[in-house]
C-alpha cells in the first residue's frame, strides 16, 4: 500500500487539534520508514545484564524488526550484534539463549567469537588466500551501548546523544525502576525465560498507549476488576494487587516530556516512604522480607520525595517501544505493519530468598501474559482495532487524542515534566506522537537533539 | 581439552576450546612449518583441515 501522495506525514499527525490519521497505524510504507527513521536512530531497550550473567552467555533480542544477540564476551563485556552472518546473511544464532564459545554460521561456516570477531571460515586458505583480512568482517555491532543500572540499551546511530541525554528528565525514574525494594541501584534480576507472543496489531497501539490510557481500564478490565485482582482492584476492600497497595501517599498522573517519554507515573504527595502494608498472605515469608526491605529503603529516602515512576502501580514508556515499571518490562517489537511481538521481562530483587522469587514469578504468570488476568483483555482491543482501521473507508477516519487537551502544566517539583493531575488524559500519547513525527521528518540527530529546537 | 591433532599441513596442535558444534575447535600450535602460523599461536580450525589425531611423541 503506497502512502497517499497528497498527504504529508505532518498532515496526518495534527497534535494541536489532537487528530491522527489511522493510516499512521496501518500503512505499510510508514512502517518501513519507521524502521529507518526511528529504530535505526533511537536508543532501544535490549535486555538486562542478568540475562547473560556469565562469560559466553547470550540472549536473543530485537531492535525494531531486526534480531540481535546480546552476548557477554570472555572478558566480561556485554555486546549487542545484529544476528546475521556477514557472508550471506544467515542467522548465526538460532537459539533464544545459551552459552557459546563461538557463533558458527550453518551456511558456509563463517565463525565469530563472543567479541564478534570473525575467527574462521570454511576452507579459508583455499577460498580466500593469505591476504584476506578477517578483521574487516566482524559481526555488525551497535554503535553505542549503555548498561544503565543493569538494563542494557543500544542504538545503531553513532551520532545519537548519550543515553542519559536521550532520557532527559525521566532518567531518575528509569534508574528507580531498576532498584531493588530496599532502594539499592542495580538490585534486580530478570526471570528467565522471558514471555513472548505475537499479536495481530501495529506496534504503536500498545507501545504508545499502554502507559497512559486511563479511561480504558474500567471497561476493558471490568471482569478482572470484579475479581479484585485487576488494575483497578478496589472492589469491596478486596485489594489484592500486590504493588498497587504499597504506597498509599501518592497520586497517579499523566506525565509527558518533550523527549516522547512519559506515562502514568506515581507522584508522591509526601516525603519519605509509607509504612509497609501486608499483601503477600499466600507466600510465607514474603511480607517479612519486603517489610525489612522497606525499612532499609526508608533510611535511604529519608525526608526526600520518592522518585516519580513505576513503583506503586505507575508505569511509563521510553520512546519508542518499551514500557517500564518496578516489576515488569513490556517490550513491543514491530515485526510487520500488523504484527507485534510482545515480550515480558519480570524483575525481582536479585538477593531475595527463593520463596519470595517464586511468589513474584507466580504472581507475574497469573497477572500478565496471554493467559493472565489482564493482558488478554488489552490484546482483544488492540487486535481488533488494527483490522477495523485498515479498510479503505476506515483509513479515511482519524483517531481523536482529545482527552485533557490544554490541561497539562509544568510540574513544579520535576522540571521537564508536564503533568495533568489525573490519569484520564492523553497528554503522554500526544507527546509520543509528536516525537514520532519529529523522528519521521528528521534527516539526522542534528534535527532531533537538543529537543524542541 | 589437550587432545593433540595432526592438521593436513602437518602442523601439530592441541585443542584448547571446543564449542561442541562438530565443525570447529580452538587450538594452540605446538609444531608447524606453515607460513601463516607459528608455535604458540591460537587459532580456530575447521574439521576438513584436520588429518588425524596426533601420535604420542
Amino acid at each position: 500500500m503506497a502512502l497517499q501522495q497528497d498527504r504529508s506525514l505532518r498532515s496526518m499527525v495534527d497534535i494541536e487539534s489532537g487528530l491522527v490519521s489511522r493510516e499512521v497505524y496501518v500503512n505499510d510504507e510508514i512502517f518501513r520508514q519507521e524502521q529507518e527513521q526511528i529504530f535505526m536512530r533511537a536508543w532501544l531497550f535490549v535486555g538486562h545484564e542478568s540475562m547473560v550473567p556469565n562469560p559466553g552467555d547470550f540472549a536473543a533480542s530485537r531492535m525494531g524488526a531486526e534480531e540481535v544477540i546480546m552476548v557477554r564476551d570472555r572478558k566480561n563485556k556485554v555486546h549487542v550484534f545484529l544476528n546475521t552472518c556477514r557472508h550471506r546473511g544467515m542467522k548465526v544464532c538460532r537459539y533464544d539463549r545459551g552459552n557459546a564459545l563461538v557463533f558458527t554460521c550453518p551456511f558456509h561456516a563463517w565463525t565469530y567469537d563472543t567479541e564478534g570477531k570473525l575467527v574462521g571460515m570454511g576452507h579459508q586458505k583455499q577460498a580466500y588466500g593469505p591476504d584476506f583480512d578477517k578483521a574487516e568482517w566482524p559481526l555488525h555491532e551497535v554503535a553505542q551501548l549503555r548498561n544503565y543500572y543493569g538494563s542494557i540499551w543500544a542504538t545503531w546511530d553513532p551520532k545519537a546523544p548519550s543515553f542519559e541525554e536521550y532520557l532527559g528528565p525521566i532518567a531518575p525514574s528509569v534508574r528507580h525502576c531498576f532498584q531493588s525494594s530496599d532502594g539499592e541501584d542495580n538490585g534486580l534480576e530478570v526471570f528467565m525465560p522471558i514471555m513472548r507472543w505475537r499479536i495481530p496489531t501495529n506496534w504503536k497501539f500498545p507501545a504508545f498507549s499502554f502507559a497512559g490510557d486511563g479511561t480504558h481500564g474500567a471497561m476493558t478490565h471490568l471482569s478482572v476488576n470484579a475479581a479484585a485482582v485487576g488494575p483497578q482492584g478496589t472492589r469491596g476492600g478486596g485489594e489484592r494487587h500486590l504493588l498497587r497497595a504499597e504506597f498509599p501517599r501518592k497520586s497517579h498522573e499523566i506525565v509527558a516530556t518533550e523527549y516522547g517519554h512519559g506515562g502514568h507515573l506515581a507522584i508522591y504527595g509526601a516525603t519519605g516512604v509509607p509504612p509497609y502494608r501486608d499483601t503477600w498472605d499466600t507466600v510465607p515469608g514474603a511480607d517479612d522480607y519486603y517489610r525489612a526491605q522497606r525499612e532499609k529503603k526508608a533510611a535511604k529516602v529519608g525526608e526526600h520525595y520518592m522518585t516519580p515512576g513505576g513503583h506503586g502501580g505507575g508505569h511509563f514508556n521510553i520512546f519508542p517501544n518499551v514500557t517500564l515499571d518496578s516489576w515488569r518490562i513490556l517490550h513491543w517489537h514491530p515485526i510487520a505493519p500488523g504484527v507485534t511481538e510482545s515480550w515480558r521481562l519480570f524483575q525481582v530483587d536479585k538477593n531475595a530468598p527463593k520463596e519470595v522469587k517464586d511468589g513474584v514469578r507466580h504472581y507475574a504468570m497469573r497477572y500478565c501474559e496471554p493467559m493472565g488476568c489482564t493482558e488478554s483483555d488489552d490484546m482483544e482491543n488492540w487486535n481488533y482495532a488494527y483490522p477495523a482501521s485498515k479498510g479503505a473507508v476506515a483509513q479515511t477516519l482519524d483517531y481523536p487524542f482529545l482527552q485533557a487537551m490544554g490541561q497539562a502544566a509544568p510540574n513544579e517539583r520535576y522540571p521537564g515534566f508536564v503533568s495533568v493531575g489525573h490519569t484520564y488524559a492523553e497528554e503522554n500519547q500526544r507527546a509520543r506522537l509528536r516525537r514520532w513525527l519529529e523522528f519521521m521528518e528528521a534527516s539526522s540527530w542534528d534535527d532531533l537533539f537538543p529537543v524542541n529546537k | 581439552m589437550g587432545t593433540k591433532l595432526l592438521l593436513k599441513d602437518q602442523s601439530i596442535v592441541e585443542i584448547i576450546g571446543n564449542p561442541g558444534d562438530g565443525g570447529w575447535v580452538q587450538v594452540r600450535y605446538l609444531e608447524t612449518q606453515a607460513d601463516d602460523a607459528a608455535v604458540g599461536d591460537e587459532e580456530w580450525v575447521f574439521y576438513p583441515d584436520v588429518q588425524d589425531f596426533a601420535q604420542e611423541m
